[in-house]
């Protein structure tokens, strides 16, 4: 259990309410990897999650800001989900022309659960 | 979880008169009972003045709406209600026994997601008696929802336009601005933006604006209603080639009487706020004030700042210069410098506000944090506060 999440910990009680409803939920085990790559820069922003057991449904969001040189601000969001044999789900914009990020938030999430995220990350 | 799936006009409309029936009798009868946000439409003498470059916070007569910051400890951010008479700060739920943690929570509306009704958590307004949100519906159109003021319920109120969320997942704030019965909009993932408008409600809109038909790229951004003006503000960029050094941006206005769009001062494409017919802004001549009419120019302060954001009050010009460092910078109308607010709370996205509060994001302790200040304060004593749930 010493890989577990807290917030996986905190969900296995709810986890078992939708067993049922669900062909698949997301069930923390010692053996599932979780790995969430995040990464933002002023030209780019990227997310990756790995979720090394199959059959199940993986999300990655990236949120972000980006600024032009005008001085607008622009929020904005891209998403990959993935299902079935498919671990890997990921999320990449690049700047919109004028643009540059100046902040970004990686979400990822397993069976509508989220399992892991990078915190807010600033771009210099 | 989508509390109302009928998009049809009349069953909407019979439970909006339903539930504000309902609403009313709650109100009158239970002391007591959690009621944030009221219902009353505003009226002429409660006209709210409030100057917002990002419309991320709604006014309404008796409180500010916003969207919680999304973190790692609130993933899916709740609509959120300060109330101006308490100054108290709740999830816009007055569901007995909530704990408003749940999806059953009234605070929670869908977020943004494939093949289902999904809201955007950044843009709010406060249009006659309703709140309103924009997000993407189930069948793929960029949408405008309609929200109840106490959250109790949500449809879709107008579709705008198809998206490209279902084949992308991507997603960026547009610009939109609800006045005089119509939905103010820009289309961006055009790369020949247009400015649009569409009755709310409505199902087909027109084209106001559009760049000459051998530009590249039209951008379009910044929309402002005026209601003295009784004009449309806009910047519009128009690139000649790919190249941003071959594009004219500049300040337009829209005519809602004439129906014609006229350029109201070029390279102008930083932030500005209109009043009575002058449009403020900084520029590296200082803070300026340019007269729309005589198309003249003052320099009311000649401190040297790009791109500030701009709000202007009943008594003062603030500037945040969220570009090099979010220092507020308070003018009167003189072009005297009246404040300057510093500290550790900075703003890194700033909004605006009104007379008595403005509202910004500011990073402090490496997170972002949904922040206000409270103007009501004298001025040596204005500073940036988080804004959090009671």
């Amino acid at each position: 259990m010493k890989r577990i999440k807290k917030m996986a910990l905190g969900m296995a009680l709810a986890i078992g309410l939708f067993a049922g409803s669900a062909g698949s939920c997301y069930v923390a085990a010692d053996s599932v990897k979780v790995e969430l790559t995040a990464d933002i820069t002023a030209v780019r922003a990227y997310g990756k999650l790995v979720y090394n057991e199959a059959g199940h449904q993986i999300k990655v969001t990236v949120f972000y800001q980006e600024q032009g040189s005008d001085g607008l601000v622009r929020g904005g969001s891209v998403s990959d989900v993935q299902f079935g044999n498919v671990t890997t789900a990921v999320a990449s914009r690049n700047n919109a022309a004028g643009y540059k990020f100046i902040w970004g938030n990686v979400f990822g999430e397993v069976d509508d659960y989220v399992v892991a995220t990078s915190g807010d990350i600033y771009v210099k | 979880m989508r509390r109302n799936n009928n998009y049809g006009h009349l069953g909407v409309k019979l439970f909006f008169v339903l539930a504000i029936g309902a609403f009313l009798l709650s109100a009158c009868g239970k002391a007591g009972e959690d009621n944030p946000a009221g219902a009353s439409a505003p009226t002429e003498s409660d006209a709210i003045e409030s100057d917002f470059e990002y419309p991320f916070v709604a006014e309404s007569e008796n409180g500010f709406y916003f969207w919680e910051h999304r973190s790692e400890e609130r993933y899916v951010p709740r609509l959120m209600f300060l109330d101006k008479e308490s100054g108290k700060v709740v999830p816009l739920c007055n569901k007995p026994d909530c704990m408003h943690e749940g999806k059953e929570c009234n605070a929670r509306f869908p977020d943004l997601d494939f093949g289902e009704d999904g809201i955007d958590k950044h843009y709010l307004q406060y249009y006659e008696g309703s709140l309103y949100a924009v997000g993407v519906s189930s069948d793929n159109y960029v949408s405008l929802f309609r929200i109840e003021p106490d959250g109790s319920e949500w449809e879709i109120s107008t579709k705008l336009y198809r998206a490209d969320y279902a084949a992308t997942g991507q997603w960026r704030t547009l610009d939109i601005w609800i006045n005089d019965g119509y939905v103010y909009f820009s289309d961006a993932k055009q790369k020949k933006a247009k400015l649009e408008r569409m009755p709310i409600g409505g199902r087909s809109g027109e084209v106001l604006f559009e760049g000459d038909s051998d530009a590249v790229e039209v951008q379009i951004f910044r929309i402002e209603c005026s209601q003295e003006e009784q004009c449309v503000f806009f910047q519009a960029r128009i690139f000649e080639d790919e190249s941003i050094e071959h594009s004219v941006g500049g300040l337009y206005q829209y005519d809602i009487f004439s129906g014609e769009c006229s350029l109201v001062k070029i390279d102008l494409s930083g932030p500005y706020t209109v009043r009575n017919g002058k449009v403020y802004y900084g520029s590296m001549e200082g803070l300026c004030r340019y007269s729309i009419q005589d198309r003249t120019v003052e320099v009311l302060s000649d401190q040297p700042i790009e791109v500030p954001n701009i709000t202007l009050t009943r008594d003062y010009i603030i500037l945040c210069d969220q570009m090099e460092g979010g220092d507020l910078i308070i003018y009167d109308y003189e072009g005297t410098q009246a404040a300057k607010v510093s500290g550790e709370l900075r703003p890194t996205w700033y909004f605006g506000g009104n007379s008595e509060m403005l509202f910004a994001e500011c990073v402090y302790d490496n997170k972002t944090r949904l922040c206000y200040l409270d103007l009501t304060r004298p001025l040596d004593e204005l500073q940036w506060e988080e804004l959090q749930a009671d």
